[in-house]
């Protein structure tokens, strides 16, 4: 038995040093490859200059049009909004495409799979570490949300917009599933669909509503494009935040483990 | 009168609004996923109704004219690939609407099949937006964000079925994919920082000849045939076209393979023409020649039903890149129709033999090619279904396959490239070869009585069977494809002249 097992290491550690050899000479083959690769793209990008940039010239007067001061934004969500659209759709895409593939156990979405290694649930009244936890996590998350909704409003006149206040608000969402995982469980698996399609599904709206006012799909009506814009802006963040939280705990709640707990 | 432009966005509104709702309500996905691919499909035809005589149209999404805004753009080929998506997707949805409850029936049940069903409808809208956007787009960055909404909606759905090998499957695709769209995006960025614009056709119009252009163009292609698996680079098909759902496999190998290919046939065979050389194009056409030959030897090999179909796909792309040369030198536009016509028929032929293996599977339990005799009397539609596909696969007239081939082996022949016809010859008489070892097995009798295990519902063997009878009899839409790829012609000559639309 014990001469089968160390047979069977010698072996394995044969093999290792064979793909060991292979794995060294594929590597060293690629990575020829790539910078020949690089070397030619840097020869022919130091080569030429850029080209004449006309689009920046006849960009120029129509940001006043866009409803929004910042260029980025004009261009992110008026110009090119249909570009933005579908990268929302992207992300819910990734959100569903997780969803699809794997479950959690809801009560305790940080640990996969067996309800015997639950961590103690954190006392928030007692002295101790989760004291220290709990006051910050109350500190912070007004404070994240706060900050998240003035980047998202911020994004109509300087850096800012919907997928920075979505990260912050996704940031809050992970720390507050850190802090107290329990909790999670207590939110319908319904309200969280809602708020992953809550986002896409405004932006899709307000682009559909726009023929109402005799224009294109995604043609806000003017004046007050910024109104428009700022409502796609705060739908946005609020999904963008929701899906990059539920991406971090990665599946969809699995509603038999639900039952099969004794939570109270 | 209709506004036939206006009704384009509606294209990508519809899937988009039936995926939302979808994942929203689990439990009405299937009403939702089959209203929107009836939809869908209702508007792909009235589109190409009325727009028939006044292509090729412009759509300004926000009302804003490029360089600011992005086109939707329809022309002959985009209506041509509209209506067969919203076709093949449709007769796909019919299959998946009874597959999903045959499996949930069986055995092992709701716990496993449930979600599957769950979330393959949403999957499937999403991909459809996301295809039907693709084949709309007039913009080079909007295409590679169609072409992220695919891919991403693609590898979920191969990953559907929750088996260990199509998960590894699924991850392979969703690497090779992903460096892929990085590929494109590359080169987009090289174009862009060579012209400064994005609009396709101002694009091909101001595009010169520069190393900046050459990586940028070379970048564009090479993730796209990674992309459409053409050989060398198609080890990632056959594990996860086999080993996904057979709907999925069906959508895979039918739709999501002709997306990327449909854009190196845009940039190869139109918007880039001009100043792409002549040594690519027989580079393409070889690989292409290479691929007709290796997946032709490799299906002959396999052992499996549905392993031999997805071998045949990686030789059927082959016909495709083989096409590309011959356009190249072919003044008319009879190779271009003919090209058009094999991807046309090649959606329908192959999405009806993944069905048709998918009805078998479920039925008998495997799919081993050895085994099949006696399918014709248990499952008599589907084992028709398969020898009409094959039919079609093989070339025999009066099969859409037999137009698309003989018309580019006569260009071929005609433009003195004889030996990309001899190719073709040759990849007919491999296909007659593995169609046979199946058809052979299907109309034999039984030895013992039956062994099947689960119904097969009606709508998924006449799905089947449609989609098979439709590429045998494509013949009879001849003049209407051919008079919308003969309206492509006059654009086309604007922009290999160089003139800024």
């Amino acid at each position: 038995m014990n001469g089968g097992l160390t047979g069977m290491k010698k072996r394995k550690q044969s093999m290792k040093g064979k793909f060991k050899r292979k794995d060294w000479q594929f590597a060293t083959l690629t990575s020829l490859l790539i910078a020949t690769l690089v070397t030619f793209l840097c020869w022919a990008i130091l080569k030429e200059p850029p080209g004449e940039d006309l689009t920046a010239e006849a960009l120029a007067p129509l940001f006043v049009q866009s409803g929004v001061t910042s260029p980025v934004t004009a261009i992110l969500l008026n110009f090119r909004g249909y570009d933005t659209l579908l990268e929302v759709m992207v992300l819910f895409l990734a959100g569903l495409g997780i969803w699809s593939q794997a479950t959690v156990d809801p009560t305790n979405p940080l640990v996969f799979s067996s309800p015997a290694t639950h961590p103690t649930k954190p006392n928030f009244h007692g002295p101790g570490p989760e004291l220290i936890l709990a006051t910050l996590v109350r500190i912070l998350i007004p404070l994240m949300v706060l900050v998240a909704g003035y980047l998202t409003w911020a994004g109509g006149f300087q850096a800012g917009g919907a997928f920075q206040g979505g990260a912050l608000l996704g940031g809050a969402g992970i720390l507050l599933i850190l802090a107290e995982p329990q909790r999670i469980s207590t939110i319908p698996p319904a309200l969280i669909r809602f708020g992953i399609v809550l986002g896409p599904a405004i932006f899709l709206l307000v682009g559909v509503s726009c023929f109402g006012y005799g224009g294109n799909f995604l043609q806000y009506p003017q004046p007050g494009a910024g109104s428009w814009l700022l409502l796609i802006e705060f739908g946005a963040a609020i999904s963008i935040g929701i899906t990059l939280t539920t991406l971090f705990v990665g599946g969809r709640p699995d509603p038999k483990r639900l039952k099969g707990t004794d939570q109270p | 009168m209709i506004e036939p432009a206006s009704l384009a966005p509606w294209l990508i509104i519809i899937p988009l609004a039936g995926g939302l709702l979808a994942f929203l309500l689990p439990s009405r996905s299937v009403l939702i996923g089959l209203s929107a691919t009836v939809a869908n499909g209702l508007l792909a035809l009235a589109i190409t109704f009325y727009s028939i005589n006044t292509i090729p149209l412009e759509y300004a999404l926000g009302g804003w004219p490029p360089p600011a805004g992005i086109l939707l753009r329809i022309d002959g080929l985009t209506l041509v690939m509209l209506t067969m998506t919203a076709i093949t997707g449709l007769a796909i949805s019919i299959y998946a609407q009874g597959y999903f409850p045959a499996r949930i029936g069986s055995g092992n049940g709701v716990s496993r099949h449930g979600p599957q069903q769950d979330f393959f409808w949403p999957l499937w809208l999403m991909l459809l937006a996301g295809l039907n956007g693709l084949f709309l787009a007039g913009d080079l960055f909007n295409l590679y964000v169609t072409l992220e909404v695919t891919a991403l909606a693609a590898v979920a759905l191969t990953a559907l079925s929750g088996k260990h090998t199509s998960e590894v499957a699924a991850l392979r695709y969703l690497l090779v994919s992903l460096l892929g769209s990085l590929s494109y995006l590359f080169g987009t960025v090289l174009l862009y920082r060579a012209c400064h614009v994005l609009h396709l056709a101002t694009l091909g119009a101001l595009i010169v000849s520069s190393p900046v252009v050459w990586s940028g163009l070379a970048l564009i292609t090479v993730g796209l045939l990674l992309k459409t698996a053409l050989f060398p680079m198609h080890f990632w098909l056959p594990p996860a076209h086999v080993n996904a759902l057979t709907p999925v496999s069906a959508i895979l190998s039918a739709l999501v393979i002709k997306a990327s290919f449909y854009l190196i046939f845009r940039f190869w065979g139109d918007v880039f023409m001009r100043i792409l050389p002549l040594g690519g194009y027989s580079l393409l056409g070889g690989l292409g020649a290479a691929a007709v030959l290796w997946g032709g030897i490799q299906a002959l090999r396999q052992k499996r039903l549905k392993m031999l179909i997805a071998y045949s796909t990686v030789a059927q792309l082959g016909y495709l890149f083989i096409a590309l040369p011959i356009i190249r030198h072919d003044a008319g536009p009879s190779s271009r129709f003919a090209l058009v016509y094999l991807i046309i028929s090649h959606a329908g032929a192959k999405a009806a033999m993944f069905l048709a293996a998918g009805n078998v599977f479920l039925h008998f339990g495997h799919d081993r090619i050895n085994e099949l005799a006696g399918v014709k009397d248990a499952l008599p539609m589907t084992s028709f279904a398969l020898a009409v596909a094959g039919v079609s696969l093989m070339g025999l007239p009066p099969s859409g396959g037999f137009i698309g081939k003989w018309l580019l082996l006569t260009a071929s022949f005609a433009s003195g490239q004889w030996w990309w016809g001899i190719i073709l010859i040759a990849g007919s008489l491999l296909a007659v070869a593995y169609i046979y070892r199946v058809v052979r097995h299907l109309f034999t009798k039984a030895p013992g009585p039956s062994s099947g295990k689960r119904q097969v519902a009606r709508t998924m063997e006449a799905s089947s069977l449609f989609l098979a009878v439709l590429s045998l009899v494509m013949g009879i839409f001849a003049p209407l494809v051919s008079k919308l790829i003969a309206s492509d012609a006059v654009s086309l000559a604007s922009l290999l002249a160089g003139v800024v639309p």
